[in-house]
């Protein structure tokens, strides 16, 4: 069982954090986000081609992270792979010891800095997981062939609340657990109220008992920083306060960390909400000081583990 | 400068043999003036067939608020910007003037080839 | 429908080069329709042509594709040097074919098949999968509409029913959505979509329909 599992059904309120790799072959850039990080975290993801822009792959990535003693949770895309690839690559993953799997179905090749390739999407993140669910607990191929030995796989997927149409989010997610989703890391929490709406749908469905649900934070550097999101990232959705406040705040930094922390605290008191994903985007540094702020260091069983200050 | 010119039957025609009468289109050897039953009658085809002879093409037509035919300015207007396009990216040097006039008032038609004259 | 643009000018210029007879073909169907390719276009052109010092010919054939129509342009052909097509990319070929020995170059880029909404606008409908499943998503085609060809909802980028990709792009899953709304069909979105079986679209391989039944 993976340690993220475990812990989950421990009944841990866990910590997860995304690593963006590096536009190159340069391996000790993952090192290092994976040392500012470790101890504050209990597993790690790191992106797959992020808003399509060529990156060292989550497969490699992972590795790096796994050979440094982190969990890594490895993000998987049908943008660029066929159902052959991503077998492959989920074999090859279960093959080297990484445990943790997001399938997602992967931002527009026309959004990232290869708009001109041909994107795959030959099937859709719900397909996926219930190939990987069935390689794992039936272990057979989509195709009825038995698969040799056994995988361990703790399957997760993402989702975002924000999204249109909003009254049919929590029936996709409805789906993902169906096709074999234990976990979910969700799109980037500004709007507490719309999150909570959505999290009263939730469990209304009682859909917090099948799946653990991991609310995504993001802190922000600076009012640029919140505007970048705003315009090029999809499916993000931020309230007029959060954007006063990082205008006018004296001190950006300070400001997006006091936010982030807030919301922490104020998602870890909603039913149904399992844990949190920190996704500091290219301020990896900066988790440390979030999780501590937030109450939630240390992290269980990491005794004598520590990260470095920031 | 030899030009060639079209009008519709309602308002550009009649302009046009009002302008020649006054002398307004000698600023170049007009050629001939064509009529056509409405503007929005005009294609690209028969633009560029126009154009065969003589340097300059002048279209003629009611204001396109008060077009008998509703639309005919209108589409005439954008169909004569494409074709104008095309003879540009083609590297053709010929110029296509629009101009919206009726016989009580051919100023417009003045105003347009003074235009050419000045930058031409 | 087939919908396809014109190439821009200049690289129909660039392509016939030091051409002099000049046959522009168009043709009566699909491109007739999307405003592109028919005998007004054809026209068009080549009287462009002749402006800029080619000799330009224009014809139209009823469809392009189709050899029994193609051969009635049989002597305009002959009389050209160069042949500049404007029918969809499978009326250039089956030129091509008919006529190994003239140059045939594309004057047009042949786009999707699609519907003629209004008046100077056409989308995309289909994209010939070979497995028509419109009616599991209440006549809307995620396939084809969708960018990412989603079979089990929307993905996350959706936003006031429009896609990531560009803003004036209807989400198809928003108009699913609405449509099994409006059918009282909302439930059956809940049921999952196996992966498609993509053997039957261009994928497989290259595609014919063959009926025995019509052949002697």
């Amino acid at each position: 069982m993976s340690r993220l599992q475990e812990l989950l059904e421990k009944g841990e309120f866990v910590v997860t954090a995304e690593v963006g790799p590096p536009k190159g072959a340069d391996r000790e850039s993952v090192e290092k986000k994976c040392a500012q990080i470790a101890g504050f975290i209990d597993a790690v993801n790191v992106t797959d081609n992020q808003t399509a822009i060529v990156r060292l792959s989550s497969f490699a990535s992972c590795l790096i992270a796994h050979s440094m003693g982190l969990e890594p949770v490895m993000q998987m895309t049908c943008r660029d792979r066929n159902r052959i690839a991503l077998e492959s690559d989920f074999l090859g993953a279960c093959a080297l010891g990484i445990e943790n799997f997001l399938c997602l179905t992967g931002d527009h090749q026309s959004l990232g800095n290869h708009p001109q390739a041909k994107s795959v999407f030959d099937i859709d993140s719900v397909q996926l997981l219930s190939i990987f669910r069935t390689l794992r607990d039936e272990g057979v191929f989509p195709n009825g062939e038995k698969l040799k030995g056994r995988v361990v796989a703790f399957l997760g997927a993402g989702e975002n609340p924000f999204g249109d149409p909003v009254e049919f989010r929590v029936y996709r997610l409805m789906k993902k657990i169906k096709a074999g989703a234990q976990f979910i890391q969700t799109q980037a929490v500004f709007d507490l109220e719309a999150f909570a709406r959505f999290m009263e749908e939730v469990c209304r469905l009682h859909l917090h008992e099948k799946v653990a649900i991991l609310a995504g934070v993001i802190p922000l550097k600076s009012y640029q920083a919140l505007r970048y999101m705003k315009e090029e990232v999809p499916g993000m959705v931020i309230p007029r306060e959060v954007e006063e406040r990082m205008k006018d705040a004296q001190d950006p930094k300070e400001e997006g960390i006091r936010l982030c922390v807030e919301t922490i605290k104020a998602l870890r008191s909603m039913r149904g909400v399992r844990g949190v994903h920190i996704m500091a985007v290219a301020w990896e540094s900066v988790v440390p000081d979030i999780v501590r702020e937030a109450g939630l260091f240390p992290r269980p069983g990491k005794e004598g583990e520590r990260g470095e200050d920031s | 400068m030899k030009i060639r010119a079209l009008g519709c039957e309602r308002s550009g025609f009649p302009a046009l043999l009002k302008a020649k009468k006054e002398g307004m289109l000698s600023v170049g050897d007009c050629l001939e003036v064509f009529s056509l039953p409405c503007l929005g009658v005009v294609s690209e085809a028969m633009l560029f067939e126009l154009l065969k002879e003589g340097d300059l093409l002048l279209v003629v037509g009611c204001p396109p608020g008060s077009c008998y035919n509703e639309w005919g300015s209108t589409l005439a207007e954008k169909k004569i910007r494409r074709a104008q396009n095309l003879l540009d990216e083609a590297g053709v040097k010929r110029k296509i003037l629009l101009a919206f006039a009726t016989e009580e008032k051919i100023g417009e038609v003045a105003k347009v080839l003074q235009d050419v004259r000045v930058s031409p | 429908m087939i919908v396809g643009e014109r190439k821009p000018i200049q690289e129909i210029l660039a392509v016939l080069a030091s051409s002099r007879r000049v046959l522009v073909l168009g043709c009566g169907a699909c491109v007739t329709v999307c405003l592109s390719g028919g005998e007004r276009e054809a026209h068009e052109v080549a009287a462009l042509l002749n402006l800029r010092g080619y000799e330009a010919e224009y014809g139209v054939v009823e469809r392009q594709c189709e050899k029994e129509f193609v051969m009635h342009a049989r002597e305009a052909v002959t009389r050209a040097e160069t042949v500049l097509s404007l029918a969809c990319g499978v009326g250039v070929q089956t030129l091509a074919e008919l006529f190994p020995r003239v140059p045939v170059f594309p004057g047009l880029d042949t786009t999707f098949m699609g519907a003629p909404l209004e008046v100077g606008l056409w989308e995309e409908r289909c994209i010939g999968c070979g497995e028509c499943i419109v009616h599991r998503f209440g006549g809307v085609c995620p396939v084809a509409r969708c960018a990412k060809s989603l079979l089990n909802g929307p993905c996350g980028g959706s936003k006031n029913g429009r896609c990531e990709v560009r803003p004036e792009r209807d989400c198809a899953w928003q108009l699913i959505y609405d449509r099994m709304k409006f059918l009282g069909r909302l439930e059956e979105l809940l049921d999952i979509q196996p992966p498609k079986d993509w053997s039957p679209s261009r994928y497989g391989a290259q595609r014919k329909t063959i009926r025995e039944d019509v052949r002697v």
